[in-house]
């Protein structure tokens, strides 16, 4: 086994659009208002004060190869890492509270050796976005760990992005930055168009894959108009119907106060405040990549090397 | 067990001079803690790094931007508050100049560590100097004040706030005191000349205004609280008094006046200290001056009372003798004698209008009309406090020069450096301004450059240590600072302040000082304790037992003279 290491910064090897297959996506609107009567809607004046955000990084730190009797195999060494932030809004305190980094090598063959700080993780496919794939299903599994430890006595779990897998923890949406696709009826996009800073759509249930309930949101920000600031959020489909409402009056009253100012992130309002802070604190976490692509480097030549 | 503070921070680059803490979450590090920490050599062992916090910060960290604060304090950002402290490496033991290791644990330094690390332990002598931030006691090494092995104090700060001469009585005090001298303590004598008020007249008086907690101060720094034992105020006659009365007005005992007899004037050739200004030595009426001077001591005859005969004439005051040098310049016939050959008229003239301006001056001190009292430290007492306040600039200029003169020509001709004599003088930048040259500067220059082998100490304060002689300055081993102005604080002057107590001696309250000596790269910040003396006259406690007597101690009686004694029916018939 011979195992080389691309000189090409490994971010050249990140793709973010994990594969995603073209489901179709069936809309049921009428979960809280008939479609007829679909508006914007208000928040309540209160809402949850005991918020948790919970997120995870990840970060390529190594692209290999593996060569193995005239055969080649291509690898990833990731890093990722997920944690909590637990936001007391009346105590006037954040603080992540669980935080955790792991590391992975991740090929169709294993390297039979000690890979430096990387364990193999068995992959199927050799095709490099599959990799990346594995690689970001297995942070979803960090980030679905770190929530369910910290969840429980929260007033409410905003985890990021889809809420697919993650679905039995109490008080839980998933949240989504931002829309690769319309699932909405062109007749009730002209409602999420309409909607003012704090307002949401009505619920809607949604299957495109899995199903789940769903609402769109828009944060406060420069621009107000189109699909600026729009978030949606889901909820677990096994709630009811009452209960996704609540749920979703809920982010309604606590989210927009959370969003952040266009100065500070590239991916205003949307990013929540607190998320930023944690990814920060995540990606600092995850420990220097020159550092770790040298040590992946120097246990490369120990497992072999050219000879 | 030494209490843990944090660990050394490897984002900032670790020195052998100085090195940040990361302070951990449960402890805390203020300005002027001593901290140590160590590390393993190879081949050497351990070695003991400790230093003097002289920064310290704390910075929210995860917060990008300012306005993060708000998201932070509101709850909405996860953020970390950190504090780090700077220390200043003072002591490396062995010395194998190595930085400390990033991670490595720091510890607050008590007791013995705190000692070596301020080099405390090599002190075969200690001379209290008050408490540092962290109320621990803090040492002063005299081998540095008494000549051993360096001499003489400077000590600058602004007017009023900065109590330099508090500052100077109580090193003086504890050095007296502590035990610190030994035996020699008894004959080691001061003199301290009082520029400002009357404050300084009262050292022998106890303060009413201490309390307890203050003399258990004194107690903790191993001396007992109290006034001076024995000291002598001297205080110029007053003004048009005959019988040379002292002019004091806060105490009545163990006061004399100081002056020196128009024979003593002349033998002792005290002219040219008429002229001690700064720009008079600029002037070409100098050479008249000592032309003069010159003449006076081979013409002049003694007579009773101090009073001389010149030129067949007897003169018995000041103004006499002024009249008489003026008759004999102003007259062609003697002016070549007494002014030398080849002196332009206009300069004899420019002598003639200073002298006679002096008259006004100088006229109490110099006398033809009272007995000559021999040198004028002549007293047993120990300490000597020589009152100029109510004197104007000219004579204060004549008294220090001829004291100062008078008391080094003493100690030279006794060729012995003990016991000691200190010297206390404030406005050093008046006495030896950087710029030109007066007999007096001369004298202090002297003093600065032979006295630590002559016994005599200079603890010289000042304004603006940036105006005074440079030699003097850089003769001082032990610099203090007190509170300063923002432009003074930025002089090369001081240099030896690190850039923190740069900023520190802007806001130093009254009583804290920052004392620079020779063993430590670190100039210590002190307070030191309330006075346990009187200060000014409402704080004064009763007079010293004891109003030395023998000599003429009391001018102004203690007794009421309106009050017949003991005599209650022989009154005033009406």
């Amino acid at each position: 086994m011979q195992i080389t290491v691309d000189a090409w910064d490994p971010s050249f090897a990140d793709n973010p659009e994990s594969p995603s297959s073209k489901n179709q996506a069936i809309v049921e609107p009428s979960v809280e208002l008939d479609p007829a009567d679909w508006r914007p809607i208000d928040a309540p004046a209160n809402g949850p004060r005991r918020i948790v955000v919970v997120d995870g990084v990840r970060r390529v730190d190594a692209r290999v190869e593996l060569i193995d009797d005239g055969e080649r195999w291509p690898g990833v060494c990731v890093s990722w890492a997920a944690g909590a932030v637990a936001c007391d809004l009346d105590g006037r305190n954040s603080a992540v509270t669980e935080a955790a980094v792991e590391r992975g090598l991740f090929a169709a063959v294993d390297p039979g050796a000690d890979f430096g700080r990387y364990p193999h993780r068995e992959v199927e496919s050799a095709d490099p976005a599959e990799l990346i794939g594995a690689a970001q299903a297995a942070m979803a599994e960090l980030e679905a760990k770190v929530a369910s430890m910290v969840a429980m006595d929260a007033e409410l779990s905003v985890l990021d992005g889809p809420l697919r897998g993650r679905t039995r923890l109490p008080n839980s949406v998933g949240y989504i930055k931002s829309h690769q696709r319309a699932y909405l009826p062109k007749q009730l996009n002209v409602v999420v168009e309409r909607l003012k800073p704090g307002q949401r759509t009505p619920v809607f249930h949604l299957t495109s894959g899995w199903p789940r309930y769903t609402w769109y949101l828009r944060l406060p920000g420069t621009s107000s108009r189109g699909w600026a600031g729009v978030a949606r959020i889901e909820a677990a489909t096994d709630l009811s119907e009452e209960a996704a409402i609540a749920l979703a009056d809920a982010t309604a009253a606590s989210l927009p106060p959370l969003g952040s100012a266009a100065h500070k992130d590239a991916r205003a309002p949307q990013n929540l405040t607190p998320i930023a802070g944690l990814e920060r604190r995540l990606k600092r976490m995850l420990g220097d990549p020159r550092l770790l692509l040298r040590s992946v480097r120097a246990a490369s030549l120990e497992t072999g090397g050219p000879s | 067990m030494s209490e843990s503070v944090g660990r050394v921070l490897g984002t900032e680059d670790a020195t052998p001079l100085s090195f940040w803490v990361g302070v951990g979450p449960e402890s805390y590090a203020q300005l002027d803690d001593v901290l140590t920490t160590e590390r393993q050599v190879p081949g050497i062992g351990t070695v003991r790094i400790s230093g003097v916090v002289t920064a310290v910060r704390s910075r929210h960290e995860g917060a990008q931007f300012d306005s993060d604060v708000f998201d932070i304090a509101g709850g909405l950002l996860p953020a970390q508050v950190q504090e780090a402290a700077e220390v200043t490496v003072t002591r490396v033991e062995p010395e194998v100049f190595v930085p400390p290791r990033p991670g490595a644990e720091v510890q607050r330094a008590s007791g013995e560590d705190r000692d070596r690390a301020l080099y405390f332990d090599g002190m075969s002598r200690q001379v209290p100097l008050g408490f540092s931030r962290d109320g621990q006691p803090v040492f002063l090494n005299p081998d540095f004040l008494d000549g051993t092995r360096g001499a003489h104090v400077s000590i600058s700060g602004i007017s009023g706030v900065a109590t330099k001469t508090s500052f100077a009585t109580w090193l003086l005090y504890s050095l007296l005191h502590s035990g610190a001298l030994g035996a020699e303590a008894a004959n080691t004598k001061a003199l301290i000349f009082n520029v400002k008020g009357e404050d300084l007249l009262l050292l022998d008086h106890d303060n009413t205004k201490i309390d307890d907690s203050i003399r258990d101060t004194y107690r903790r720094l191993g001396m007992e609280p109290g006034a001076f034992k024995s000291v002598e105020v001297l205080a110029p006659p007053r003004e048009g008094d005959a019988n040379g009365v002292p002019d004091v007005a806060c105490r009545s005992t163990g006061v004399d006046a100081f002056y020196w007899t128009l024979s003593e004037f002349c033998q002792l050739s005290l002219l040219p200290f008429v002229f001690a200004d700064g720009d008079d030595d600029r002037q070409q009426y100098t050479m008249v001056v000592h032309q003069v001077a010159a003449r006076l001591r081979k013409e002049a005859r003694p007579k009773d009372n101090g009073a001389v005969a010149l030129d067949g004439r007897l003169l018995t005051s000041y103004r006499d003798l002024v009249d008489l040098i003026c008759e004999r310049l102003a007259d062609d016939e003697t002016r070549t004698e007494w002014a030398g050959s080849a002196i332009g008229l206009g300069t004899v003239n420019a002598f003639i209008r200073r002298l006679i301006a002096s008259g006004r001056d100088i006229g109490r001190l110099i006398r033809g009309d009272l007995p000559p009292r021999g040198l004028a430290l002549a007293s047993d007492a120990q300490v000597t406090v020589v009152d100029l306040h109510n004197l104007p600039d000219r004579a204060q200029r004549f008294v220090v020069g001829v004291v100062l003169r008078t008391e080094f020509e003493r100690k030279e001709k006794a060729g012995s450096a003990r016991p000691l004599q200190f010297v206390v003088l404030d406005e050093l930048n008046k006495y030896a301004p950087r710029e030109g040259t007066s007999p007096i500067k001369d004298i202090l220059l002297d003093i600065a450059e032979r006295g630590r082998s002559l016994g005599v100490i200079l603890i010289g304060a000042q304004q603006t240590a940036s105006e005074v002689e440079r030699r003097i300055a850089s003769n001082s081993a032990i610099r203090v600072v007190g509170r300063l102005d923002a432009a003074e604080a930025t002089r090369p002057e001081y240099g030896f302040l690190t850039q923190a107590q740069r900023m520190r001696v802007l806001m130093a309250k009254p009583g804290t000082m920052f004392v620079a000596q020779p063993e430590l790269p670190v100039p210590l910040v002190v307070n030191f304790p309330f006075p346990a003396w009187a200060t000014r006259p409402a704080e004064a406690g009763s007079a010293p037992a004891t109003a030395r007597p023998g000599r003429s101690i009391s001018a102004t009686a203690r007794v009421d003279p309106f009050d017949l004694a003991g005599d209650d029916e022989d009154d005033i018939p009406f």
